[in-house]
């Protein structure tokens, strides 16, 4: 049974459609590469798996794990196991990292968070992702960098561990060391068998990871789905042979 | 003589009496007011050279004047607003922002007024300049009402002066403004008058939808200076910007109310003040920012600067924000303080003085809003009148702008 | 009226004795001035005579000043009128009042009377029911005399004096309070202030000799029980040369009373280079007016810190005031406040610069929903004298929805042009893409609203003691949840 089904999702904001009818199936544990570009759609088709309320769906359904989830909430979606990655992600001024994760796990197990166990989590984490541990007693995001914003952003995804995650990678122009940690991040979280949609122009990313299915999205539809080769394909020759059609 | 207090310049809500903020003093003689009544107006406008198609009429009635389609039309200010039990805003058919007392003083002198009217979608590109100067002993008020009908744009210039350095008198102007559906204004008044003038002017502006309303303002004389801003953005999307520069002098005061009211969805006002109070002086500055229920996604922005150039200075401010609309941003800041040690020092080992440094300080402050003026004339005249107050100092620190 | 009626008090405002209040410290400077015309204001129905006050005085076992000093005060009482200028008080019923602090007079409520709201805060808070009662106004004792006996003692080896202002009235210190006694707040300050003078009731004595420090914070909460506390109740600090002190009013349950005006006053007096935190948080019930006076004066070098969160009330006058009158004194206020449906608080600071070198610095935090209003109100007055003096003042507002209403009206009155001062000011609301980031993480939209809420208020949470700062915590969900 596939992990994520959408069928025929139509939705955009108040003046229109963005999404004229995607169709898209992810299986547990596999990678899938959204490309396309800029205005295409890709970053809106992220934000309606998610349940971004400043996006209505109009027609069609998002079937994760079996459930319909279209008319969910954000947080009742994340809660089983959706994950979205924030190209800007905002600053709460205040509220610590650490407290917030708490917090959002408390809420996701339905149980008081353990403690020691926590703590631990957050230890092997940052060791894994070679991040200071300062950082979780930082207020969330708030005066981080841009990569300092993106690794918090994939020390997240590893503490709440959801099944799949959607990556936004749009616009990031990050640092090398940015780079690594959240390549590194991400291959943890695939191994591990979280499934992946990333949102991408740049292949660095993507070199530590096996990709299952490339999907090229213009003017709101999926145009062409392909494997992993399409990646280096596009990257080659751009998406002129995609617009066309 | 006659003398009665005029309170002017409201602060929209009260707050604690001892700060002396919640309004001001504006003496007049009964003298004053019949000197004005009798004089012929305008009485000390240079003739000035008014562009085709730009329609002016003097001479009309204040009565007639508050008859007018679009100025009555307007959804006056009218509600007894309750914060708390308290009225804020005095009852005005016409917001402005000296207040009532200040209309009923205007009433009173029975002065007539000016219709400005730009035609729709006439664009103006020469700005329209009205040059006052004021003689020794002159008292006298001036009245423009400027309706910019839909799509016009406008710049028009009030320039006051004398032919005297050190003489005395009255000067007084109300400026109404209606600006129709993107009707684009830009109002400059500058005031260079002698140290001994009584200043006042009190605007009150109406911006309807996608209205722009530039008004810029710049103080440089005047003993005593009362200044009140009032804008209504009623129209979604209209955008305000005001800009003042002032410099007060040794035993002088300014005094000013600037008051802007978001009623419109997407509605922005900025408001910068520029100011350089010299020892002896005296300032009272009533910002606010005034969020209406309705003025969805609206933006407010304000910001003080005062330069404070001596150890004897009054220097009273209250920026008020408030806030019956959740969907808002709005924000204010203030500095106030002498010219940072440091930057004199820095100055200093570049070969600059530290009188020269002050200087090329008050300038700085001051040339935010010179600059603003699309008339060289009136920016040289802006810059001579500093000249002359840097000219004035003559070793007594008591006058001079540079005190320490 | 008012200077009139300032030449002609009798009442011995301390200027010319124990040298403690500086000359230049005009009287009735700070909050409530009022010098507007008889006929502007509204008369709030009198009703209480010297014979009421001289019942409570006996009752007390007062010394002769004292009866001297409170029929005093019930005369300024009598000639002032209400404030004009903040949130109406039309509402408050004086004769209920006057009834409530005569002596022995049983208004004690039942369980029954208590209202719900309060009850349910109760358990959400998760108050022992013994408490419970006590808070409810109901008076069934609350045994906390153990608590408080037990740090009292511990702090008395250190030389500290803590305890309530009736036995420091009658025994060795009473020439201590004498020279202090509303010196600082004097009775003609405002109708309020002579009112608590009149009948002042209850209340802590705390007195920290030259350069103790006393390790852990003393609490008001442990006094509650005192009969008539936290109606009329007269809190005053010394603080000795170099000593250190951290003093916590009030908690975080919320305390009902039938009779629904608190107006308290609170005299810190912050001697050379001495540090006192004065913490507190408010949450009468909702039909309460909150007219509270706070008043401290720092010596040379000594640091006044407030922290202050606001949660009750149906009405709220509060701006604690820091007199900065030695040389490098400094003080910090840090408030939250919380305006729900049917409030009205109008809270903030003054402080008022006149030593050389000294700082202040304030920072404040509003909240309002479901049609309540808040208002940040302020002063920062630098003194020509305090040359070199730095200020700052920052306050943010937040708005939940459109019914409610925040003002910010903080003035700023600069006489010399050696100084620094900066002030900022915001107004915003949640924003949406903020919920919705905390909701992509699993937290429900009213979690993340409250999480957004907490962290806006988290300036003052940290400052508070760790289980204090829970609670606020706790408040400020509990606030969050109800409609």
């Amino acid at each position: 049974m596939a992990l994520l089904e959408i069928k025929g999702l139509k939705a955009g904001i108040e003046e229109g459609d963005i999404l004229h009818g995607v169709d898209l199936e992810v299986n547990p544990g596999e990678t899938h590469v959204l490309m396309g570009p800029n205005g295409a759609g890709k970053s809106t088709l992220g934000n309606v798996i998610m349940g971004n309320p400043a996006y209505k769906v109009t027609d069609g359904s998002i079937i994760f794990d079996g459930e319909d989830i279209t008319k969910l909430t954000a947080s009742d979606r994340a809660k089983k196991g959706l994950f979205m990655s924030f190209q800007n992600p905002l600053e709460v001024p205040g509220l610590s990292l650490e407290s917030f994760l708490r917090n959002a796990l408390r809420e996701k197990t339905g149980k008081p968070v353990r403690i020691f166990q926590y703590k631990k989590q957050i230890e092997e984490t940052c060791k894994l992702l070679d991040m200071d541990e300062s950082y979780v007693e930082r207020d969330m995001n708030v005066g981080f960098s841009g990569g300092e914003k993106k690794k918090a952003e994939i020390f997240q995804l590893l503490m709440l561990s959801p099944k799949l995650a959607i990556l936004d990678e749009t616009d990031s122009g990050l640092d090398v060391d940015a780079v690594r940690t959240v390549s590194k991040g991400v291959e943890i979280f695939s191994k591990n068998g979280g499934a992946l949609i990333i949102i991408t122009h740049s292949t660095r990313i993507l070199e530590a990871l096996r990709v299952d299915k490339t999907h090229v999205i213009v003017k709101g539809s999926i145009v062409a789905s392909g494997g992993a080769e399409m990646v280096d394909e596009i990257n080659n020759n751009g998406f002129e042979s995609y617009v066309g059609a | 003589m006659d003398v009665k207090n005029i309170k002017v310049n409201n602060l929209p809500v009260l707050s604690w009496h001892r700060d002396a903020l919640n309004d001001a003093d504006l003496p007049v003689s009964q003298g004053t007011v019949d000197a004005i009544k009798n004089a012929s107006h305008p009485a000390y406008l240079v003739k000035p050279e008014y562009p085709e198609g730009l329609k002016v009429t003097e001479g009309v009635s204040q009565d007639d004047a508050a008859k007018l389609p679009w100025i009555k039309d307007i959804k006056a200010e009218k509600e007894n607003y309750v914060a708390g039990k308290y009225p804020i805003y005095t009852k005005q058919d016409f917001l402005t922002g000296m207040g009532r007392e200040a209309d009923e003083l205007i009433k009173e002198t029975a002065v007539p007024v000016r219709l400005i009217e730009a035609p729709a979608g006439k664009k103006f590109e020469k700005p329209v300049y009205l040059h006052y100067t004021y003689p020794n002993g002159s008292e006298d008020v001036d009245i423009t009402f400027i309706h910019m009908e839909k799509g016009s744009d406008l710049t028009l210039i009030q320039y006051l002066d004398s032919d005297s350095i050190n003489g005395s008198g009255f000067a007084g102007t109300q400026t109404k403004v209606v600006l129709e559906d993107d009707a684009v204004l830009h109002l400059i008044k500058v005031q260079c008058l002698p140290l001994d003038f009584v200043y006042f002017n009190d605007m009150g502006s109406f911006m309807k939808e996608r209205a722009h309303f530039q008004y810029t303002e710049l103080v440089l004389g005047g003993k005593n200076n009362y200044l009140g801003c009032a804008v209504d953005q009623t129209g979604r999307e209209s955008d305000f910007k005001a800009d003042l520069g002032f410099i007060v002098s040794n035993g002088n005061l300014l005094d000013l109310n600037y008051n802007d009211i978001f009623r419109g969805s997407k509605s922005k006002g900025v408001m910068r003040f520029n100011g350089v109070m010299i020892e002896g002086s005296k300032k009272a500055s009533r910002e606010t920012l005034d969020f209406r229920k309705g003025c969805i996604d609206a933006d407010g922005d304000e910001e003080e600067n005062i330069l404070m150039l001596g150890p004897n200075i009054e220097n009273r401010t209250i920026p008020l924000i408030l806030g019956e609309e959740e969907k808002v941003n709005g924000r204010h800041a203030a500095t106030a303080g002498k010219l940072s040690e440091d930057m004199l020092f820095y100055m200093e080992t570049r070969g600059i003085d530290e009188r020269q440094a002050r200087e090329m300080m008050i300038r700085s402050n001051i040339s935010k809003v010179t600059r603003l003026i699309p008339n060289e004339e009136i920016a040289m005249a802006a810059d001579a009148r500093i000249d002359r107050i840097f000219a004035a100092c003559d070793g007594d620190c008591r006058n001079c702008p540079t005190a320490h | 009226m008012d200077s009139e009626m300032r030449k002609d008090t009798p009442i011995d405002t301390g200027e010319n004795d124990s040298g403690i209040l500086l000359q230049d410290v005009e009287r009735g400077l700070y909050d409530f001035k009022d010098e507007e015309r008889e006929e502007d204001f509204f008369k709030v129905d009198e009703g209480l005579t010297p014979d009421i006050v001289r019942e409570i005085s006996e009752a007390k076992h007062d010394p002769a000043w004292m009866l001297d000093f409170r029929l005093k005060s019930l005369e300024i009482y009598e000639k002032l009128s209400v404030p004009d200028w903040g949130p109406p008080i039309d509402g408050l019923d004086m004769a209920k009042i006057v009834t409530y602090v005569r002596p022995r007079t049983d208004m004690k409520a039942s369980w029954e009377d208590v209202p719900e709201d309060i009850k349910n805060a109760f358990d959400k808070l998760g108050i022992p029911q013994a408490e419970r009662e006590s808070l409810g106004g109901v008076g069934a004792q609350y045994d906390s005399e153990l608590v408080y006996h037990n740090v009292r003692e511990d702090v008395a080896k250190q030389g500290v004096i803590y305890t309530d202002m009736e036995s420091a009235l009658t025994g060795e210190y009473e020439e201590m309070v004498k020279d202090h006694f509303m010196k600082l707040v004097p009775p003609t300050d405002h109708k309020f202030a002579a009112l608590h003078g009149a009948v002042w009731s209850g209340g802590s004595f705390v007195y920290v000799p030259k350069n103790v420090k006393v390790d852990i914070p003393l609490q008001s909460y442990f006094r509650l029980n005192a009969p008539g506390a936290g109606q009329f109740e007269h809190t005053l600090i010394i603080v000795e040369e170099g000593a250190d002190v951290h003093f916590i009013e009030g908690c975080s349950a919320p305390k009902y009373n039938v009779a629904n005006l608190h107006a308290g006053c609170v005299e810190l007096f912050v001697g050379k280079n001495a540090h006192l935190r004065y913490s507190t948080i408010e949450n009468w019930s909702k039909n309460m007016y909150n007219l509270n006076t706070k008043r401290a004066i720092c010596e040379e070098g000594g640091t006044i810190e407030w922290i202050s969160g606001s949660f009750g009330s149906h009405e709220s006058y509060l701006y604690p005031t820091s007199i900065l009158k030695g040389d490098s004194s400094h003080a910090e206020f840090t408030g939250v406040t919380f305006a729900g449906k049917g409030q009205n608080l109008d809270t903030g600071a003054r402080m008022v610069h006149i030593g050389r070198n000294t700082s202040s610095f304030i920072d404040t935090k509003s909240i309002c929903k479901s049609g309540g209003i808040s208002t940040y109100r302020s002063c920062v007055e630098v003194r020509k004298s305090a040359v070199g003096s730095k200020a700052s003042v920052n306050c943010g507002s937040l708005m939940l929805d459109s019914e409610s209403r925040s003002d910010t009206v903080p003035a700023m009155v600069i006489l010399t042009d050696k100084a620094d001062v900066g002030h900022e000011a915001k107004i915003g609301k949640i924003s949406d893409e903020a919920v919705f980031y905390l909701m992509s993480r699993g937290v429900s939209e009213a979690d993340a609203r409250a999480m957004i809420v907490s962290g806006f208020a988290n300036p003052v949470s940290k400052e508070l003691p760790l289980e204090y700062a829970a609670e606020m915590n706790n408040l400020i969900k509990l606030e969050m949840e109800q409609g």
